[in-house]
């Protein structure tokens, strides 16, 4: 039973059918849009199609638990798979048959021989030195006084480089998975002059308080004469126990970051709204920008997200403890705020522009990094390093004789091998070979 | 000054020639036919490459930098018309290169016009070739590395789809049912360059494509019949290379969607969106790792190993023009 589970998941058949059905289900999720309000997808496809496109993850593919659980089935495969083969290579790489006795040469893709008039030693010496110059890592694997045999090998790593990229791919889908846990994306609205530490999520009643404040000091926007933008740039200060402790100016593509939390120019909007906020210590008037939640006790937000002014009427989302319900207020009316014994009224408005800000915490950005580096070190080792191996026996011919067979074998393309080996050949021949110009190809 | 569109031009035009000497050559294997198609060839790839410099100081000016040292940072290589012009400049180059190192001159006559029909293909489908300012969010460091990487992955892509092609004409055996796939894959390819430009009129547009692969198709039998395949390397070498560029192009692939990545990390808040792009970049690279691997165990080779690497190069079309153009998101400027 166990044996039937592993060499299930060790083979690479398995590899390639995850990776085809990864590449063909990711195709439903840039055909239907992601993650989208129900009343959008309802318009779009109406009741029934919309219940099917949901049970089946559809609405959301990348976050579906069968394509995490294709991730995972992968992760388990790649795992299971070089478990299974590395020691096979290792026995490969690490430790090839040394010697090289008579024959062995019919069986390489590259060898040559050729006699010399020089003695064992002689011989054995220079072709060390011309292996060696080749950066060959050389050693001798047999020696007695008839035959030498020669064992070379270089960038014996480059068996490995497959398994670097592998190690890679999973650091990466690591990296990834700590980024769905401990990460998180919000937005963050900000009127010049106004300061907050609450973060929203995209969609749902989710706000994250930060440990530190942030204020925009000035947002401004440049345009080309044409009238395109040019940039978008924010002046934000970190207020951390009422201090101004960090300013930076942020533009897109160059954002703040400050404690592992990074602040992004996303977008920008209009209005910003002053509410007098009335309790037993007094009453106070704050304004805040469209979008962007102020507190008014533990677990309860306010959110002003529209202004109709025909109707005068102003749309809330009001939060609190994870529950999210919309409303519609009247300006200048005070309204109790439940469970609090706070009292609110919409007083002012200004048409003002704000800035938008994306707001992300990802630890596992890092890793990916890491896993990312790693990857493209294993591709290039496993695709543009061979792994070449030599091997070559002298045999003494007599007095002052030797002959030299020489192979071997390269783990990408063998021309820069047989370049090579004509190369070291080159230096024997010269030093070796007045009088004998004979050679002969086997 | 001369402008940068009158260059993209005369590196056309110089193109052209070189196509018809490279024809030439193929037939008559003269000497000089062979030496002027070269020439030309590498007089197109200069002009255009002049064409890109103009192109950076025109679009410098347009963006109003006075700093010099930024100047990467506008790299033409921003809308669809400089993105055709790169690839079409990066396909005929990496071509030399590979004409250089394997002193086989056979498949000029291929992958020129190739590179000119993607060019050509701007003013066809009336991309806008005037100089634009950027917007915000391609004003980066990382514009130039991860367009360049992800480029050469993609010409690699199409090198090896070329050989891919002219592979059913070397062979044999090519059968009724290989002709059908090359026409079902050449009409996908032309139909997505053609409807991306439009969006409308759909069945039309099937049509008209339908139409230009069908010419192609015949293209490739009429030289299949006249023997054209006496110049190509042999059938094995011809694996070797689809083989050898989808291996590059796999490389340059990666190395783009991870600098894309970076990217993204800065400009976008997080370095994976699941963007239309970001999705088929991946959908691509996971059909080539499917690839690598199928050669691996199960030693693809053969006609398989052909359909394959259009299949790849299919993925690779998607994600350049479908995504852009017809899905929305985050990499739509790119129009």
């Amino acid at each position: 039973m166990f044996k039937k589970v592993y060499d299930f998941f060790s083979s690479v058949k398995l590899a390639i059918f995850l990776l085809l059905t990864l590449a063909i289900t990711s195709i439903v999720g840039t055909i239907i849009e992601q993650q989208q309000d129900p009343e959008k997808y309802l318009m779009e496809y109406g009741q029934t199609t919309y219940k099917i496109l949901k049970f089946l993850g559809f609405t959301d593919v990348y976050h579906s638990w069968w394509y995490i659980s294709l991730l995972t089935l992968l992760a388990i495969n790649l795992i299971v798979c070089s478990v299974k083969r590395l020691p096979k290579i290792w026995k490969v790489a690490m430790e090839p048959r040394k010697t090289f006795p008579a024959g062995q040469e019919k069986t390489l893709r590259i060898s040559t021989s050729i006699t010399l008039n020089a003695s064992l030693k002689e011989v054995k010496e220079k072709l060390i030195e011309a292996l060696r110059l080749k950066r060959y890592k050389v050693e001798v694997a047999k020696e007695d006084e008839e035959e030498v045999h020669i064992f070379a090998d270089k960038n014996v790593y480059a068996r490995f480089g497959v398994y670097i990229v592998h190690f890679g791919v999973l650091i990466v889908l690591l990296g990834g998975l700590i980024t769905a846990i401990f990460g998180y994306r919000g937005y963050m609205n900000l009127a010049e002059g106004t300061v907050s530490n609450l973060v929203s999520f995209f969609s749902g009643p989710n706000i994250v308080e930060l440990p530190f404040h942030i204020r925009c000091n000035k947002f401004t926007i440049d345009f080309y004469p044409s009238g395109m933008p040019k940039a978008y740039i924010s002046d934000l200060s970190v207020i951390e126990n009422g201090k101004e402790v960090y300013r930076k100016e942020i533009r897109v593509n160059d954002p703040l970051k400050y404690k592992g939390i990074y602040f992004y120019q996303a977008s920008y909007g209009q209005g910003e709204a002053f509410l007098k906020i009335k309790d037993k210590s007094g009453e106070r008037v704050v304004g805040v920008a469209f979008g962007q939640p102020i507190k008014l006790g533990p677990e309860t937000y306010l959110r002003i997200v529209s202004l109709d002014g025909q109707r005068m009427e102003i749309g809330i989302e009001f939060i609190q403890n994870g529950r999210l319900e919309e409303g519609v207020i009247k300006p200048f009316v005070f309204y109790e705020v439940p469970g609090t014994d706070k009292m609110i009224a919409m007083v002012d408005f200004k048409p003002v522009f704000y800035t938008g800000l994306q707001v992300a915490k990802d630890p596992g950005t890092w890793i990916v990094w890491v896993g990312s580096t790693v990857m493209i070190v294993g591709l290039i080792i496993a695709f543009f390093i061979p792994h070449r191996r030599v091997w070559a026996r002298l045999e003494r011919k007599g007095e002052d004789k030797v002959k030299l067979y020489m192979g071997g074998i390269s783990s990408k393309g063998s021309e820069g091998l047989a370049q090579e080996l004509e190369e070291v050949l080159g230096v024997l021949k010269s030093s070796y070979c007045k009088n004998t110009p004979k050679e002969d190809e086997l | 000054m001369i402008k940068s569109v009158e260059l993209f031009n005369a590196g056309m035009v110089a193109y052209f020639v070189a196509f018809l000497f490279y024809t030439i050559y193929a037939f008559s294997k003269s000497s000089w036919a062979s030496k002027l198609a070269t020439g030309f060839a590498w007089l197109g790839v200069i002009a255009q490459g002049a064409g890109f410099v103009v192109r950076g100081i025109e679009k410098a000016k347009v963006n109003m930098v006075s700093d010099w040292t930024a100047f990467y940072k506008y790299a033409p290589f921003t809308n669809m018309y400089e993105s055709l012009m790169l690839f079409g400049w990066t396909a005929v180059l990496i071509y030399l290169l590979f004409e250089w190192k394997y002193k086989n001159k056979a498949f000029g006559m291929f992958v020129i016009p190739l590179a000119l029909i993607g060019e050509l293909s701007t003013q066809i489908l009336g991309f806008n070739p005037e100089a634009q300012p950027l917007v915000p969010a391609l004003q980066s460091n990382w514009l130039l590395f991860h367009v360049v990487t992800t480029f050469i992955g993609y010409a690699a892509a199409a090198v090896s789809a070329g050989v891919a092609y002219a592979y059913f004409i070397k062979r044999e055996d090519t059968t009724l049912k290989d002709w059908a796939v090359v026409f079902l894959t050449t009409w996908f390819i032309f139909f997505f360059i053609i409807y991306s430009a439009y969006r409308e009129n759909a069945p039309l547009y099937l049509l008209i494509s339908a139409g230009a692969a069908a010419l192609f198709c015949l293209a490739l039998y009429g030289l299949k019949k006249v023997g054209i395949s006496r110049f190509f390397p042999s059938i094995e070498t011809m694996e070797q290379i689809m083989y050898q560029s989808v291996a590059v192009g796999f490389v340059f692939l990666t190395i783009g969607i991870i600098l894309g990545a970076v990217w993204a990390k800065y400009a976008w808040g997080g370095y994976w969106s699941w963007d239309p792009k970001e999705t088929w970049s991946l959908i691509t690279w996971l059909v080539y790792a499917a690839y690598l691997h199928a050669r691996y165990i199960k030693g693809l080779r053969g006609k398989p190993l052909a359909y394959f690497t259009i299949v790849g190069f299919l993925s690779v079309i998607f994600t350049y023009y479908g995504v852009n153009l017809i899905i929305p998101g985050l990499h739509s400027y790119a129009q």
